[in-house]
């Protein structure tokens, strides 16, 4: 064991502790390449984390809304004026296979259906409160059935009456005025354009001449008067630390309508009635550059989307639908008593639909950031940042009504492009750091200062929001 | 340099200073050399032990805690386990113990001081090149690291006896490959 020691202990002491390296330069560089590349892959790394973080924010953001909207389409009130008829044997139908027709002449502009109510019958009646719930819903007989009604109910063999509404409900959505704004938002496609420039002389122009003079002039020494004493620092890089991160935020609040301004009247004051603003939410990725302790510098994508609630009732009369065990005849005794014949027979059905539905506006755009940072050396600091956005993209859907070629009143989804919004906002958040993580909690605002967005009904409006956010930053 | 300013470069190294961490490199990289040496099969490797090591020092600098031990002791333990981790990546196995003689000699030649004295460092390190990857390994940690054969058992992913066998096994072939080397050794037929 001795000798074994011996050994090892020889083996320790001519192995030197410290070896220089040949090149250590090289050594150094292919260290410094190796970090450089590390760091790529890790800002490579961050941005598609943080991109597939932003898309899966905002797909949850939009799922969650499309499945806020079915929740409010299935729990939609359904109104039906005649739903408390006690005197229709049958009062509840089954939907009709065919679309339902309308009597009315005026097109109906736009309506939001999420929820159809049964049809209800209403069956002709042979009693004075019979006689007196129409009253009370201001329906009359219509043609002959006012002879029927006048008559005190005694011409039974008019049972097929028809009925029609006295004034109309005030849905508003149902007017002459609105049919204009539903052929501005989907114009005619404009045919035979060529046709318009069959008179276009084209006239040739000139071979343009350009002259070109290069000259070399020296440039004189300044005089000695300015030779100031200014000194340039070029090693500003180097003298004010700077710190990238990726910072993303989240934030969900209210929205409101700053100015709206359509050049359809009627239209304008039939959406201000309809529309109720309801909810915002955003996603901001930022790539942030934090100079010295105090500032930062920031810019990203960003995504905003309003909600708006909007609801409208539609009604409709519809056509002569065949209902059973309808009392068609009433024939009165000499002796006072009353029999009454029932049969199957045609009465007309009024519906009346009160729908709900959500407008989205989205905002596509690209903010700057400034900031600035206090209580910088504690954990917890205060930032506040405001900057600018321009949004690029910014679509909007909503319902729209229009008639088929049945004459019914249908619903599309009328999606339309706007472009070119200018925005201001600010935020105040408390952040933590953990390391190089940081997480804020905050409020934030929204302005919409300036739409240079052109829609086909010329609708220019300017919203703002005010919510809270959550971000997480990141150093590289 | 003192510990003190160990200290301050490694602060400043923890700002991301440049000149700092080039600092840091120029002091600490011969130690960390010499350790790559021994566990490398050649000096190029040795040097791609070594940067592997710094990239990894940087950027697992925030880890280092100072009220635990001294950044040298600190960075001399990463660069070891920079060496195995980098040699378990060669894919190279530890040879069998089966693959050499087991007949070990007991008790050594009491001239062998006078004759181990002539050998440089150059020769030795050679002779430790020459073993196989495994038997360079235990030799390395087990006299070099003064680790435990259970601990180099643990770290290589073999038995204990096992780690015993080959630092013995080593250290008789280290013997084999420098005697060779000496005539006179050679003459007085130890070998």
């Amino acid at each position: 064991m001795k000798g074994k020691d011996w050994f090892e202990n020889w083996l320790r002491s001519k192995i030197e502790r410290e070896t220089p390296l040949a090149q250590p330069g090289a050594v150094w560089q292919k260290i410094e390449q190796r970090r450089k590349k590390r760091r790529r892959r890790l800002l490579f790394c961050w941005l598609l984390g943080s991109g597939l973080g932003i898309v899966a924010t905002g797909g949850a953001v939009f799922f969650y809304f499309q499945n806020l909207e079915k929740t409010a389409s299935a729990a939609a009130p359904m109104v039906l004026d005649l739903e408390k008829n006690g005197h229709s044997k049958n009062p509840v139908l089954p939907l009709l296979a065919s679309p339902p027709t309308t009597n009315f002449s005026d097109s109906v502009v736009e309506k939001k259906l999420l929820a159809s109510s049964p049809t209800t019958a209403k069956s002709q009646t042979s009693s004075a409160a019979d006689s007196q719930f129409f009253e009370d819903k201001k329906l009359k007989i219509n043609g002959l059935s006012q002879s029927f009604q006048n008559q005190n109910l005694k011409s039974p063999e008019k049972a097929a009456a028809q009925f029609e509404v006295f004034e109309k409900i005030k849905t508003a959505a149902v007017s002459s005025e609105n049919s204009s704004k539903n052929s501005i938002e989907n114009p005619p496609p404009l045919e035979n354009w060529a046709s318009r420039f069959q008179n276009f002389q084209t006239q040739a122009l000139p071979t343009p001449f350009y002259f070109v003079k290069i000259e070399r002039r020296k440039i004189p020494p300044p005089p000695d008067t300015l030779n100031l004493k200014i000194k340039i620092n070029l090693d500003w890089q180097t003298k004010i630390p700077f710190q990238l991160s990726c910072e993303m935020t989240g934030g969900f609040g209210t929205n409101f309508l700053l100015a709206q301004r359509s050049p359809i009247p009627g239209w304008h004051k039939l959406r201000q009635q309809q529309e109720r603003p309801l909810d915002a939410a955003s996603a901001q990725f930022l790539l942030r550059s934090d100079f010295g302790k105090r500032f930062f510098l920031g810019a990203g994508i960003g995504f905003w989307r309003w909600t708006d609630e909007r609801r409208a009732s539609r009604v409709v009369i519809d056509s002569l639908v065949l209902v059973p065990n309808l009392v068609v005849k009433i024939i009165r005794h000499a002796d006072g008593s009353e029999e009454k014949i029932v049969d199957t027979g045609y009465v007309q059905q009024i519906i009346r639909t009160d729908t709900v539905h959500f407008n989205r506006f989205n905002r596509f755009e690209i903010p700057v950031v400034v900031g600035i940072k206090f209580f910088t050396q504690k954990k917890y600091q205060l930032e506040l940042a405001a900057g600018a956005a321009w949004g690029f993209r910014t679509p909007s859907s909503g319902w729209v009504a229009s008639k088929n070629g049945f004459g019914a009143t249908t619903l599309k989804n009328n999606i339309y492009l706007q472009s070119g919004t200018l925005a201001i906002f600010g935020r105040l958040n408390l952040t933590r750091n953990f390391g190089k993580t940081a997480l804020g909690l905050g409020v934030q605002s929204r302005w919409e200062f300036q739409n240079m967005a052109r829609t086909a009904t010329d609708l220019v409006e300017k919203r703002a929001s005010v919510g809270l956010n959550f971000s997480v930053r990141r150093q590289f | 340099m003192t510990e003190t300013q160990v200290q301050i470069l490694v602060q400043n190294c923890l700002r991301r200073d440049p000149q700092a961490e080039r600092k840091l490199f120029d002091h600490f990289a011969p130690k960390v050399f010499a350790i790559a040496r021994r566990f490398a099969p050649d000096d190029p490797t040795a040097e791609d032990f070594v940067q592997e090591t710094f990239v990894l020092v940087f950027s697992k600098l925030k880890k280092y805690d100072p009220a635990r031990g001294d950044f040298g002791g600190w960075l001399h333990r990463v660069a070891v386990n920079t060496c195995l981790l980098e040699l378990r990546k060669m894919r190279r196995q530890p040879a069998k113990t089966n693959q050499f003689p087991p007949d070990l000699p007991d008790e050594t030649d009491s001239n062998e001081a006078e004759i181990f004295e002539n050998i440089s460092e150059n020769q030795l390190l050679e002779a430790i090149r020459s073993l196989p990857d495994g038997y360079r390994q235990v030799l390395n940690l087990a006299v070099f690291e003064g680790w435990s054969h259970r601990k180099i058992g643990n770290e290589l992913g073999i038995g204990e006896s096992s780690s015993r066998s080959q630092l013995a096994r080593a250290k008789y072939f280290l013997k084999i490959f420098l005697t060779k080397s000496l005539p006179k050794y050679e003459r007085q037929g130890l070998v």
